[in-house]
């Protein structure tokens, strides 16, 4: 990797002034074992953070708690499957970071990775920003038809697309061969 | 036919034309997604005129998932031989946002999600 540290798209370094943050660190080699593991974390948290959002009845400006459920289960459960499926580099740790705030809600996932395939990751990184994501999307789903998913984007795209989330990254050199990589997902708190 | 797996069931039923997904499918890749895949496959052989994908008890679907059935939306239209008919449920979030684009990929799939 050329650069020691490069920032794409819509990244915060700490967020100010959460509401509530919640940290899990965790072996990706664990989530990889015990794959449901992933989807119950994702499940987990939501829950959690859906006790903020405001029963439908009441939901006139934020989304409501079961859509907030609905949507934090879906977002999470694709950042966190990415991290344990692409970590292959350094201890393999996983950290899952959230941040609640008035407006938004952050996940910042960091993993590592080698040099190569941070290299590559950064590659699809901008690759996404750059797109139109729905041309993308239709263009990736077409063109992969016989292939291996894997490293497709498609994800990512989703989110983008489907979720309205606004997507930021952060490569950075943790060593020789050694990246380590965080992707943020800001979601609105408010009906997209 | 049907799958089972420790989170869902997936069916496949002659008389009825329909493919039928219950509980939450986040495998974890296109070889763990094989097995479903090749189920649409079969459904897709036997079918004739209309082939319902019925997602209304599907609480969650990753986008691993979502990309099997888009993919077999596209071989579905390249085939030519049978329409796709998908059932969605209003109150699950991902089948609001995510269940329309299908029609992205071939706009004569019918979407009715009540």
């Amino acid at each position: 990797m050329a650069a020691k540290v490069q920032v794409f798209g819509e990244y915060v370094e700490e967020a100010k002034k959460p509401l509530s943050q919640a940290l899990l660190v965790i072996d990706s080699k664990e989530l990889m074992r015990n794959w449901r593991t992933v989807s119950l974390s994702s499940d987990f948290f939501a829950k959690y953070y859906s006790y903020y959002f405001p029963y439908k009845e009441k939901a006139k400006e934020r989304i409501s708690r079961d859509a907030a459920e609905n949507s934090i289960s879906f977002v999470l459960n694709e950042l966190i499957e990415n991290t344990a499926k692409y970590s292959n580099a350094g201890d393999q740790t996983v950290s899952i970071r959230i941040w609640l705030l008035e407006e938004d809600i952050i996940f910042s996932l960091s993993n590592f990775v080698t040099a190569q395939l941070g290299e590559s990751f950064a590659k699809l990184a901008r690759e996404i920003l750059e797109s139109n994501p729905e041309e993308l999307y239709v263009k990736r789903l077409e063109r992969n038809t016989q292939e291996q998913e894997g490293g497709s984007g498609l994800g990512y795209l989703t989110l983008i697309n489907d979720y309205g989330i606004a997507l930021g990254f952060k490569f950075e050199a943790a060593g020789p061969d050694l990246v380590q990589v965080t992707v943020q997902a800001r979601m609105k708190c408010k009906e997209a | 036919m049907e799958l089972k797996g420790e989170d869902y069931l997936v069916t496949y039923s002659e008389t009825k034309d329909a493919v039928e997904f219950f509980g939450t499918v986040r495998l974890r890749d296109s070889s763990d997604y094989a097995a479903i895949g090749d189920l649409l496959e079969s459904a897709h052989r036997n079918a004739t005129g209309v082939l319902v994908l019925d997602f209304r008890n599907l609480q969650f679907l990753n986008s691993a998932g979502i990309n099997v059935i888009s993919k077999f939306v596209i071989s579905t239209r390249r085939a030519g031989a049978v329409m796709l008919k998908v059932l969605g449920n209003s109150a699950i979030t991902w089948q609001q946002k995510s269940l329309k684009n299908l029609q992205k990929l071939w706009p004569l799939v019918q979407i009715e999600i009540t």
